[in-house]
């Protein structure tokens, strides 16, 4: 096993983000205390946890999401490649390499094509040809690309629902970023779309590194290769209790609260 | 005591009686006045339209709309409208032109930008700028605009383009107001989908904001539209009034609204079945785009309940 | 920090972003500097006055040892007494301030004892002007009393003592430019009667020293100090004394200055306007367009806020309230010069109501209605429906809760409507024209005419009256609005506040 120091340099391979002592505060009010954790690469990733325990915030936290709130204040070091995404990091670029997909699907009002097309052409003018084949590339690694192909021209909006998540998908990995981050990607969608989903994030994450929130524990214990459990405080503040393999928090949780709020959702 | 049990019974019931009485008279009369405005629409319509009616009877639409000869004092007296219309659609068109920039800009900044005091101070000083009366931007135009064309570009400064300089003031709010009424209306995760790939404050702003608010845009361009062609008092005073076919920007000119104001005070006969006929054309333009307005603003409230 | 070399698209596109955003910024802001720009322009006008005057007299400079003090009552208007204007006055010629100081009052000429030879001799008058002039001969406080008393009042005393506090002195200005026939005779198309004031300090000090930089003739300036000099000498130019000149019919260059006064004072809002409004204050004026408001609101409220009540408690049925809404709509966009044709053909034709207040009242009534409902709907959708079931609850008919319950809960907003409604009334002149006259004084009735305050500045400018006196109204209507304005606003706020309770 690597050993992880304080300035991870040495563990970039293997390690995506490597978290130490984060906090986030909104205005006066404190949302996440000493978040201390090593995101590996080119895994999944689960947070769970209860409603409201910040697991949305943190993630957001990672793509620095959370800059266009004003009254977000934080502390503490997310280090992406071993640059502090805070303090050496420009949040375009960084936004470049780690993309999100929301929990609500939200293609923008225009064709299929000009979606996918969208992030690529923010960072620079390609050609059309090159375009033309990353859409392509696009769409079928989000295993979209045999539903849609024949009508690239029409309107997203006119998609189904897990169709549509599977579009943000695909207009996520066109500015083939290194890590796609996932806030309850599946929540409004219906079984067959979240299983297609569901299969879908399996099979990127031999490319990606993926992080999925999800307040689903069978999906996590099903996708995820890691797992992290958040709870909230007294003070209404959310922190990370346990984060292991995901076999062993589930089947063999350490924490007793791990234990107890697992047992209490599949029990 | 029965007797008494009963007349308090049957009062009480004469009241109740009494009031859902009142209760169905007010429904019919609350219906009335509901209407009210509808019918002062119709009316206004019909009673204009009845006074141009003797006009159509004698002179034919083509000349009325097709020629530059307005001469109602004449031997053999002409009305043709067409320099007014020109005229009115170019002072429009310019005022367009200047205000819409400054309109768009000042929304995207109020919905995009802008915090606390700095918004609410713009705020309050565009529905200032709405409470204006005309005749104070026509004093202004007089004394400001009107010397300023006059020493940049020569000429009078009386022309179309002071008129639409005042007139572009004019219908700032009503564009500002709309617009960011439908910029707002973007949904915030269509941003956030944006900005999570990367982009700039101002590629969000042009790639997907603004597309996605272009039919409330519009709409507010159109409402712009119907406000400067409409106007009467300012561009009087600014536009020099001269019935002629406009050459240039700096040339005088005559906006249909400004025909209908003038002549009315001396026109009778067919003169003045004339001006009825202008007015029901403007009022006829300007009831067209309110419904197109309209029925565009209610087909994207249906849509976005969907 | 960028991982990798920014790209010379990256660089672009975040060039394009700061500019893009700079220029939002910047262009949004215009709209408040056009605010500012438009209101500060006329409470400026509105309180100065600038004119440009031309005389023969030069302002500001007069002969040194006078021997008559000039004193004027405060309300005449005068700044100082140029020669001539006094020479008018103890003519005969003049009796009224209102041509030279746009005051309305009648000129009252008194005089100290003894001083009469020295007038008659200074003012070159006789004795048929001092009798045509009516001034009265007085011991020197009793010419002050009578000027303190008299608006008009005006006093020649033969040395400056203490004076009354509504009293000043006045600068007696008699100094004239005259030339040598040379520098004002026609030659070649050029010929100079007038000179800026700015310029004649500088003309003294040397710093002009040919006639051509003043737009005269290519001659050299030559400065003398006495009459017979410039009689001689070509190209020459001397501060002289009005009488010597005017006595030896010498050459004289007009002068060209900007006055700037007040303009604007308190007493224009209190006073009746005079001669349709040429003179005078603007007191009826304001009180004209009091009552257009209240006869606009008095048909505009109920039935505005009716229509209102109906949309919000009538919503069930969508297809009427569809129309009723579209009408209102439509009712919104039409222009005011159409209102003001129906006016004219309904209320001033076929009513036969002619040019009156009713008419102009009730044309404002149809354009200010859509305003007052769409403000109104939105007050009462904004009552919590709870206070309904309570009302219902107990067993009120709907009729009975609209009135006890819904209106008065939703009052507020209904207020700040009706206050949107008068600034826009106030406001108006388009659709008054044809309706509403332009009778000066206060209506006597309904069906007089009344002219209100937008109507007077149109008339003013468009009569050719001085635009000082339109800048004036406009700050008094500016000011209106402003108010107007804030009282909207607060009784908006107001609703807000109890909104929240």
């Amino acid at each position: 096993m690597v050993q992880i120091n304080e300035y991870p340099e040495q563990a970039v391979d293997t390690v995506a983000f490597s978290v130490h002592g984060f906090n986030l505060w909104y205005g006066a009010t404190q949302a996440l205390k000493d978040v201390d954790i090593d995101i590996e690469s080119n895994a999944i990733t689960a947070f769970i946890g209860p409603s409201g325990c910040g697991k949305s915030t943190f993630i957001r936290s990672l793509n620095r999401m959370n800059d266009l709130i004003d009254t977000v204040k934080t502390s503490g070091c997310i280090c992406y490649q071993g640059y502090d995404i805070y303090k050496q990091y420009d949040p375009m670029d960084l936004r470049k390499q780690v993309g999100m997909v929301f929990q609500k699907p939200n293609p923008f009002p225009m064709s299929i094509y000009d979606n996918i097309a969208y992030g690529p052409r923010l960072h620079g003018r390609p050609p059309k040809a090159e375009l033309d084949e990353l859409v392509c590339t696009s769409l079928q690694k989000a295993a979209l690309w045999d539903e849609v192909k024949d009508r690239l021209n029409k309107s997203a909006l006119s998609l189904s629902g897990g169709q549509q998540q599977r579009l943000c998908i695909a207009r996520t990995l066109a500015i083939e970023p290194d890590v796609i981050l996932m806030d309850e990607p599946t929540s409004a969608l219906d079984p067959i779309s979240t299983a297609k989903i569901e299969e879908l994030a399996f099979e990127l994450k031999k490319q990606y590194t993926i992080v999925v929130v999800t307040h689903n524990m069978q999906q996590a214990s099903r996708i995820s290769d890691k797992t992290a459990f958040f709870l909230i405080d007294q003070d209404r503040c959310g922190y990370l209790v346990e984060y292991g393999i995901t076999e062993e928090i589930f089947l063999n949780p350490k924490d007793k609260r791990t234990e107890s709020y697992i047992s209490g959702k599949f029990g | 005591m029965i007797q008494t049990i009963g007349q308090a019974l049957g009062r009480r019931e004469k009241n109740q009686s009494i009031r859902k009485g009142l209760d169905a008279t007010a429904a019919k009369l609350l219906l009335l006045t509901a209407l009210v405005s509808l019918l002062a629409v119709v009316l206004i319509s019909l009673f204009i339209m009845a006074q141009s009616i003797p006009f159509f009877s004698e002179v034919p639409l083509r000349q009325f709309l097709f020629s530059t000869q307005w001469a109602p004092s004449a031997n053999y007296p002409t009305y043709g409208i067409f320099s007014f219309i020109v005229t009115s659609i170019i002072v429009t068109l310019l005022a367009l032109a200047f205000s819409t920039p400054i309109a768009l800009s000042t929304a995207i900044y109020l919905s995009e930008f802008a915090q606390g005091k700095m918004a609410s101070l713009l705020r309050q000083s565009i529905e200032l700028l709405a409470g204006i009366p005309s005749i104070i931007y026509g004093l202004f135009g007089i004394a400001v605009v009107v010397p300023l064309v006059r020493n940049t570009l020569g000429g009078n400064g009386y022309s179309l383009l002071s008129a639409s300089l005042i007139l572009a003031i004019m219908i700032l709010p009503t564009i500002i107001n709309v617009s960011e009424v439908s910029i707002r209306a973007v949904s915030r995760e269509l941003r956030e989908a944006s900005v999570a790939m990367g982009a700039t404050r101002w590629q969000t702003i042009k790639g997907v904001v603004l597309p996605a608010a272009k039919s409330g845009i519009v709409s507010s361009i159109i409402l712009g539209i119907g406000r400067a062609v409409g106007e009467t008092t300012a561009v009087l005073l600014v536009g020099g009034n001269a019935p002629i076919f406009p050459t240039s920007a700096i040339s005088m000119g005559r906006t249909l609204t400004m025909n209908i104001i003038t002549d009315m005070s001396y026109a009778e006969g067919t003169h003045m079945s004339a001006l009825f006929a202008t007015g029901i054309l403007l009022f006829a333009f300007i009831l067209v785009l309110n419904l197109i307005v309209v029925s565009v603003s209610r087909k994207s409230r249906l849509e976005s309940e969907r | 920090m960028t991982r990798t070399a920014p790209t010379t698209f990256e660089r672009r596109r975040r060039r394009s972003d700061s500019v893009a955003v700079a220029m939002i910024k910047i262009w949004a802001f215009t709209a408040i500097v056009i605010l500012i720009v438009i209101i500060g322009y006329i409470v400026f006008k509105g309180m100065v006055s600038q004119s440009l005057q031309e005389s023969q007299i030069i302002p500001t400079f007069s002969t040194p040892d006078q021997s008559l003090v000039v004193i004027a009552n405060k309300k005449s208007g005068f700044h100082s007494m140029p020669y001539d204007v006094l020479r008018q006055f103890f003519d005969g010629r003049s009796f009224s301030l209102r041509r030279i100081t746009h005051v309305n009052e009648d000129v009252k000429l008194f005089y100290e004892t003894g001083l009469k030879s020295d007038i008659s001799e200074y003012l070159m008058l006789d004795e048929k002007s001092f009798q045509r002039s009516e001034a009265s001969q007085l011991s020197a406080s009793e010419v002050l009393k009578h000027v303190s008393a008299n608006p008009g009042g005006i006093g020649l005393i033969s040395k400056e003592t203490a004076l009354p506090s509504n009293v000043v002195k006045l600068q007696l200005e008699d100094v004239v430019l005259a030339v040598h026939p040379s520098v004002t005779e026609l030659l070649g198309n050029i010929k100079l009667s007038k000179i800026d004031q700015q310029a004649i300090k500088p003309l003294f000090n040397g710093e002009y020293t040919n006639w051509k930089e003043l737009q005269g003739q290519d001659l050299s300036i030559v400065v003398v100090t006495s009459l017979s000099e410039v009689r001689q000498i070509p190209g020459s130019v001397a501060l002289v004394p009005y009488r010597e000149a005017f006595l030896a019919q010498s050459e004289r260059l007009q002068v060209l200055s900007s006055q700037t006064r007040r303009n604007f004072t308190l007493r224009y809002i209190f006073e009746k306007p005079v001669e349709m409004g040429k003179y005078g204050g603007i007191s009826t004026i304001i009180g004209n367009t009091l009552l257009m408001v209240f006869v606009t609101l008095l048909f505009s409220v109920p039935l505005g806020v009716g229509s209102a009540v109906f949309m919000v408690e009538f919503r069930a049925n969508k297809r009427l309230l569809s129309i009723a809404r579209t009408g209102v709509d439509l009712l919104a966009g039409v222009p005011s010069i159409i209102f003001g044709l129906f006016g004219l053909l309904v209320f001033v034709q076929l009513a036969g109501w002619s040019f009156s207040l009713l008419s102009g009242s009730m044309t404002l009534a149809l354009m200010v209605l859509p305003t007052i409902i769409r403000t109104s709907e939105e007050a009462l959708l904004s009552v919590s429906p709870s206070l309904k079931e309570a009302s219902v609850a107990l067993g009120a008919t709907k009729w009975e809760t609209i009135i006890k319950v819904l209106l008065p809960a939703a009052s507020p907003g209904i207020v700040t409507g009706i206050i949107l409604a008068i600034g826009r009334a106030v406001g108006e002149t388009a659709a008054l024209i044809y309706t509403i006259g332009s009778g000066v004084d206060f209506a006597s009735g309904p069906l007089s005419s009344a002219r209100v305050l937008a109507m007077h500045i149109f008339l003013t400018i468009t009569e050719g009256q001085r635009m000082d006196r339109a800048f004036a109204s406009a700050m008094v209507l500016v000011f209106l609005v402003l108010f107007i304005n804030i009282l909207a606003r607060l009784s908006a706020r107001r609703l807000i506040r109890n909104g929240t309770n």
